[in-house]
């Protein structure tokens, strides 16, 4: 396996623990009679790239939404900055806290009855008071920095994947969250689209400094990019960075990534 | 053995109340966001264009089709009685008070229940409803209440439309076609039409046909399955709920209405 980027690069020294910023404690979950959590403890480092591996059914889409308070787990507790309890909060906590998320989800989630460059104004127009002029050009600049230009007034369905992709990201960007969730953003993408939004997310992680949580199956990308690894392996997580990861003797690693599990 | 048939209607009967109650929390959540700024003026605005504008040809040809049958009818009819010269009454007063209604309500829940049940429905499959979540955006705001407002204020004008066309119709076949007096026909339906009693009613039939297809349609297809079966079923049970819901209510309005 490649070594990752930050070992690569050298960016971040080992010594220097990271400060955690979302903490999930003993998560319990079924859908229906089928167990998927039977008790996920991990944690996530604030402005890292922390990926949420796992094989097909692990819950990878399941913590991910969990993070983002789409659902509620059966048992257990999601703690951000030590303190909010995202299980136990209200309506309108949950809308505040969500101010603070920017979402990718899988196949983008764009409204199809509009233009990409609403979707992206969508959360400026909803939420601050900034005149149309403002919006625009926040949103061109997040455009922008995805590389996603010239097409603003294409509809989504007019989109490529990987365009869909970068679209999405804008729009989980425009409104400068602190936590990125990314719900498997190379699926369905070929290997030099992959490339491209890997870095693409690292660009971002590194230009802005967010916490980034990426669910994902692919191996290859996790282990160049990720700081961080959330492993969920039958119904619990097995947590590191990727170094420790190659140096795992646990046998449930081990088979996940000979292949056994995925 | 004899158990396992009553057992189910037990079920079937536990999922008609949970259904209910679901539906009437929804119902009231809407309501809410109804009466709750931002207004959302330009979105019901383009969900008026989709749900009414879009209807009026098939409204408007079925109401002039049943209008020129009930001419028909009516006039063979009456003439068995000597009674013609009451056609304009005859017409008048089965489209207002029934047909216009409950046939507009009908070709609506059809057309765009469906439809708007559709829409929604794959919007849940898409996740288009959770990403609006994430952006803190209420999905009952931003996408049902455009939808189920225009529903409430398109019915009733249809049904208008429905009405006008369907007495145009009978004033074709009664008139024109078959010679009778026009003056007769328009004195004969406005002595029988009563403005409180046949009018204002027919609108409060339609404004309540509305307001169930509105409810019916949103609720499917929020509710629905996040796959493709759960998007045809949220549009079947759209229809086929809509359809029932609106038969039956018609009998209530219409008793507490003459009551």
């Amino acid at each position: 396996m490649e070594p990752s980027r930050v070992e690569q690069a050298g960016l971040r020294g080992a010594a220097a623990p990271d400060p955690v910023h979302i903490q999930v404690c003993d998560l319990h979950f079924s859908h229906g009679p089928r167990p998927v959590f039977r008790g996920v403890t991990c944690d996530f480092l604030r402005d890292r790239i922390n990926v949420i591996l796992g094989g097909s059914g692990a819950g990878k889409t399941t913590l991910l939404r969990m993070l983002g308070r789409l659902l509620r787990p059966d048992r257990g507790s999601i703690r951000v900055d030590g303190e909010l309890e995202l299980t136990a909060l209200g309506r309108v906590q949950v809308h505040e806290f969500r101010r603070r998320v920017g979402m990718m989800f899988q196949g983008g989630a764009l409204l199809d009855s509009m233009t990409v460059f609403d979707n992206a104004a969508l959360p400026l127009r909803e939420h601050t008071s900034l005149d149309e002029g403002a919006i625009r050009q926040r949103v061109e600049e997040v455009f922008e920095s995805v590389g996603l230009e010239g097409v603003t007034e294409l509809l989504p369905a007019e989109l490529s994947g990987g365009m869909r992709k970068r679209a999405a990201l804008a729009r989980a960007l425009v409104n400068s969250p602190e936590i990125l969730l990314c719900d498997e953003p190379f699926s369905g993408l070929d290997p030099a689209t992959v490339r491209l939004v890997e870095d693409l997310l690292v660009d971002v992680n590194e230009r802005l400094g967010v916490t980034m949580i990426i669910a994902s199956h692919h191996i290859a990308s996790t282990f160049r990019m990720a700081d961080r690894i959330v492993l969920l392996v039958e119904g619990t997580a097995v947590c590191g960075t990727p170094d420790e990861f190659r140096r795992n003797r646990d046998p449930r690693v081990q088979r996940f990534f000979a292949g056994e599990l995925a | 053995m004899t158990a396992e048939p009553i057992a189910q209607l037990g079920r079937l009967a536990t999922r008609f109340v949970l259904d209910l109650g679901r539906l009437t929390t929804f119902g009231s959540l809407v309501t809410g966001a109804a009466g709750t700024p931002p207004l959302r003026a330009r979105r019901i605005l383009d969900e008026l264009y989709a749900v009414g504008v879009l209807s009026v040809p098939i409204i408007g040809a079925s109401g002039l089709v049943v209008g020129l049958v009930l001419g028909l009818q009516g006039h063979n009819t009456l003439v068995r009685f000597g009674a013609e010269e009451n056609l304009g009454a005859v017409v008048g007063l089965t489209l207002i008070r029934e047909l216009g209604p409950v046939l507009t309500a009908l070709l609506v829940t059809g057309r765009a229940g469906s439809a708007i049940a559709a829409e929604i429905g794959a919007m849940v499959v898409t996740e288009q409803l959770d990403g609006l979540r994430m952006m803190s955006i209420d999905p009952l705001d931003f996408v049902v209440k455009p939808k189920a407002v225009a529903m409430v204020l398109a019915m009733p004008l249809l049904a208008a439309l429905f009405i006008v066309l369907g007495l145009a119709g009978g004033y074709l076949v009664g008139v024109v076609f078959v010679g009778g007096d026009g003056g007769i026909y328009l004195s004969s339906l406005e002595s029988a039409v009563e403005f409180r009693e046949d009018v204002v009613g027919s609108f409060i039939k339609a404004g309540v046909f509305g307001t169930l297809v509105a409810l019916i349609s949103t609720y499917r297809g929020f509710t629905s399955e996040p796959n493709a079966a759960g998007v045809s079923a949220a549009t079947t049970s759209t229809v086929v709920v809509g359809s029932v819901a609106i038969l039956v209510f018609n009998y209530f309005v219409t008793a507490l209405w003459r009551f």
